[in-house]
């Protein structure tokens, strides 16, 4: 009973916060605006999104991206801890392996555009170096259709987050398990399959949740490496919430809504999974 | 308490018609304005934050220059506040704006009218110019105070191509993207200058602007929009990255430039490209052109929201930004080289050859007279909606 009543403050100002922003959010987009006379609702915002093919691209692009990137983020992420774990890595490594964490989404994204972009730093290597003969012959990674720019980006600052949480799994667990599946004859990939995965799968799950739905909602990104069209839902809605036209808010707050969603199922669905086991 | 605040509220409010300026300025004493303005010009910035803000100091008023990114974000700061029921002591005091803008935040009622030419400085205004009276067609009404003009410019870069070989007109233009792949690109509508590239490129293809002024027709606008989605599907697969993206806002076109990716630009400044070289924004070799049927030139306000806190001091701000002093200041290449919103000739003789020789003409600035005789106004903002819906629905589908 105390354990539950413990949590009661920080429950009732995330639920106050957040579920009102919510509940105001969702009544936006079902077309209620009473600074425009506006006060019944209605789910035309919705009918004309799902009839929009430009948002099922949206939408297409944006789970595109939110899986490349957590899926090689954990690839990446597992693949440095197992090799940091391995080195016996002390405190100095781990904090360099740290040290994209605290970059800002938003500087790490302007950082990939100066670095990737046609007329960035690398391509003026290459020039330097006579491998191209101008910006046009730099291969175009940045603002194109499949959100290339989004996805290296996303796991360039997302792998170290991954890794580290893995990391911190490896460290607690005991090394006797690999020596006794080692002494009864298991190769390497064996017992990092049945060995060292099962026991740093927690952490890999909880992480890789937290990585997927950032990337889902991620604005700024995208907004700044990702293509004209088709671009990420949050993008979509950032253009219809600052249009002109202010009867497009319902469906820059319906396109949120979808967002958040997709994102409260993925959540609602890990912890569902985790409750059969007890963590 | 809360009857009291609702009160005073509504007694300030109908005192506040009543006023006179000598009042405002008393009332602007020890008010912070907070401007919101479109943030994607260091030399704008620089000048608003070097020469405008010590002038309103000097006048009692602290100004806060919140930079966004597309002024619409203002308007809706507005309208949210409007939404929440906050209709006094709104967080915008003043907001430069015109256009598609301006219409849409009339409509919805958020602005303070009846109060720009009623401004001492108001006297240098030439109120009676159809260029001031009207923003895209729309009567301003005494809800915007003119702040500055431009007029529309192309920039290339003398390095790369030579005078000789400028594309003059639409036509030329699409033949010279044919001929030259890859090297020509304009910011995606809903962005400002792009929309505005677009709507000239629509009336040269309809056959001249003339025909587009006056309250929108929508006859003209169905023969004229095919001709326009069909010129942008023609030179769309020779734009930069082949039109699969489209830069976002003018600074990205500019560092596109900067960096050789593309080959034009636009610019809106009366003194040109002075400002932007001077700052490193653009290498020196660029210059810049105007089309032969001319371009765009237009008034651009600022604006007092309904609610705003600070009303008194945003008033005073509009004022000093109308003074000979400031207006002078900006239209300097060598800061700014924005257009004046006063008219010289009111100001005096010795004002008009100031103003002679703030803009010197050299590979930077084009000869004012050139500009003025190669201009045309803006049209009725709902072509400009029109433009932003049909490159949505035709070209980005």
């Amino acid at each position: 009973m105390w354990r539950v009543l413990s949590f009661v403050p920080a429950l009732l100002v995330t639920g106050l916060l957040f579920g009102g922003g919510l509940l105001l959010g969702g009544l936006q987009s079902l077309g209620y605006a009473p600074a425009l006379g506006q006060d019944t609702l209605n789910v035309d915002a919705y009918r004309q999104l799902f009839a929009d093919r430009g948002f099922w691209a949206s939408l297409g692009l944006t789970a595109w991206v939110a899986t490349a990137s957590t899926l090689l983020a954990a690839v990446f992420g597992t693949a440095f801890a197992l090799l940091l774990h391995r080195a016996g890595a002390g405190g100095r490594l781990r904090f360099l392996f740290g040290l994209t964490l605290p970059i800002p989404h938003l500087v790490a994204s302007i950082l990939t555009l100066l670095l990737l972009s046609q007329s960035g730093l690398l391509s003026r290597f290459t020039l330097a170096a006579g491998l191209t003969a101008g910006p046009q012959d730099f291969p175009a990674l940045l603002y194109d259709r499949r959100g290339m720019g989004i996805v290296l980006e996303l796991i360039w600052k997302e792998t170290p987050f991954i890794g580290l949480n893995v990391l911190a799994a490896l460290t607690q667990l005991d090394p006797r398990l690999n020596e006794v599946a080692r002494t009864l004859g298991a190769g390497p990939w064996i017992r990092f399959l049945r060995v060292t995965l099962p026991l740093i799968r927690p952490a890999l799950l909880s992480s890789g949740v937290l990585v997927f739905a950032f990337s889902l909602s991620s604005f700024e990104v995208p907004a700044l490496l990702g293509a004209t069209s088709p671009t990420t839902l949050p993008v979509l809605a950032y253009r219809a919430f600052t249009d002109t036209d202010l009867t497009a808010r319902a469906s820059a707050l319906a396109i949120s809504m979808v967002v958040a969603a997709l994102g409260g199922a993925l959540v609602w669905a890990y912890v569902r999974a985790q409750g059969g086991r007890g963590g | 308490m809360k009857r009291v605040l609702i009160l005073s509220a509504l007694l300030t409010l109908t005192t506040a018609r009543a006023q006179s300026w000598a009042a405002i300025q008393k009332q602007a004493q020890g008010q912070t304005v907070n401007f919101y303005m479109w943030g994607g010009s260091d030399d704008i910035n620089r000048y608003v934050d070097t020469v405008v803000a010590p002038a309103a100091r000097k006048a009692g008023v602290t100004l806060r220059r919140v930079p966004v990114s597309d002024t619409v974000q203002a308007v809706n700061k507005v309208l949210g506040e409007k939404q929440a029921g906050k209709n006094t002591n709104g967080s915008v005091d003043l907001i430069w704006i015109n256009g598609e803008n301006f219409r849409s935040a009339a409509q919805a009622n958020l602005l303070l009218t009846g109060w720009a030419e009623a401004l001492p400085n108001a006297r240098y205004v030439d109120w009676k110019s159809p260029a001031i009276r009207n923003d895209f067609g729309f009567p301003v009404n005494g809800a915007e105070s003119p702040w500055g003009s431009s007029q529309w410019q192309y920039v290339y870069d003398s390095a790369r191509v030579k005078e000789s070989e400028l594309p003059r007109s639409f036509k030329a233009l699409a033949a010279w993207i044919a001929a030259h792949p890859g090297r020509f690109t304009f910011p995606a509508p809903p962005n400002f200058s792009g929309n505005r590239f677009l709507r000239q490129a629509m009336f040269e293809l309809a056959g001249g602007q003339a025909q587009f002024v006056g309250p929108y027709k929508p006859q003209l606008w169905a023969t004229a929009a095919p001709k326009l989605w069909t010129y942008v599907k023609t030179i769309r697969p020779d734009l930069w990255r082949g039109g699969q993206t489209f830069p976002a806002d003018v600074p990205n076109l500019y560092s596109l430039f900067a960096n050789g990716e593309i080959d034009f630009a636009f610019v809106q400044n009366i003194a040109g490209i002075a400002a932007e070289v001077k700052s490193g924004v653009l290498p020196a070799t660029a210059r810049v052109f105007v089309f032969d049927a001319g371009t765009v030139t237009d008034t651009h306000y600022v604006a007092i929201p309904y609610n705003s806190a600070h009303s008194a001091g945003a008033k005073v701000v509009a004022n000093l930004l109308l003074t000979p002093e400031l207006q002078l200041a900006k239209l300097s290449g060598n800061l700014w080289g924005d257009g004046l919103g006063i008219d010289p000739a009111r100001v005096g003789p010795a004002f008009q050859k100031q103003v002679r020789a703030a803009l010197k003409v050299g590979p930077y600035t084009l000869d004012p007279a050139l500009l003025s005789s190669k201009a045309f106004s803006d049209v009725d903002a709902q072509y400009d909606r029109n433009v932003q819906d049909g490159f949505k629905k035709e070209i980005l589908k």
